[in-house]
């Protein structure tokens, strides 16, 4: 069961596109605020997502101010990261036919049910969560 | 299988596959031992409509995939603001199709 790995390589390079092309729109000036937020939940509620931020976080991490990006959001740290290793982690699967990616996809998705690795990850997400609806973002 | 049984089971569970998945399901089930009738029993489906009425609630924080068992793409809903809010919507969409597809994966585990 699970995805498979032609659409899952399909999905990942569709998200780096995205999200490249959502920081070259913020980086330029004259793009900068043309788009606005576009969470849902923040829209619908009021109150920030958990990962409201992340695109700030990232920005400030690109302009090299590492302590504002995170007191930003450190998820964007991860994103941040994900964005910049997972293309060349693609194109490496895909140039040698090898399988590497969706190995690592598989075994990140049949551990992280496990109690001990969700209950903490899911506590740090929702402190997180606080964190953001506190400072407002 | 008998097909009283089959019909049965077709009538209650229904709703968790999309049509064209019913006519094999019912091929499968009357090609199948009548010793695997306890076991068919007892699967539990998720059901499409509640996984529709998750995407619509919290399906910017990517629930409605940690749901159906698509954990890896829960995350990325989630770490994304439900994929910049386009995911979000687009999944309202797709969702449901894609419980059905869980379901029927599911149904198809119990044959092998």
């Amino acid at each position: 069961m699970g995805i498979s790995r032609k659409s899952l390589y399909l999905l990942i390079l569709l998200f780096c596109a995205a999200g490249y092309s959502w920081l070259m729109m913020h980086l330029d000036d004259r793009l900068l605020g043309w788009v606005g937020p576009v969470c849902l939940f923040k829209k619908a509620t009021g109150l920030p997502c958990p990962s409201c931020g992340a695109t700030r976080s990232m920005l400030a991490f690109l302009h090299g101010n590492f302590l504002q990006g995170f007191l930003w959001n450190p998820l964007g740290f991860f994103l941040l990261l994900a964005l910049i290793i997972f293309p060349f982690w693609l194109v490496y699967d895909l140039v040698l036919g090898k399988n590497s990616f969706h190995g690592f996809y598989a075994t990140i998705e049949r551990n992280i049910i496990q109690k001990k690795m969700a209950w903490p990850l899911v506590f740090l997400i929702l402190i997180n969560w606080c964190w953001n609806i506190y400072k407002g973002v | 299988m008998d097909s009283n049984k089959v019909d049965m089971f077709i009538l209650s569970n229904g709703k968790f596959f999309e049509s064209n998945q019913l006519i094999y399901i019912r091929e499968q089930l009357l090609a199948m031992d009548d010793s695997k009738w306890s076991l068919v029993q007892t699967l539990q489906f998720k059901d499409p409509t509640t996984s529709i009425i998750v995407s619509i609630l919290a399906g910017a924080l990517g629930i409605d995939r940690f749901m159906i068992g698509d954990t890896g793409l829960g995350i990325g809903k989630l770490l994304t603001c439900g994929g910049l809010g386009i995911w979000a919507l687009v999944d309202l969409f797709l969702i449901m199709g894609a419980t059905r597809e869980k379901n029927f994966a599911k149904f198809q585990q119990l044959l092998y």
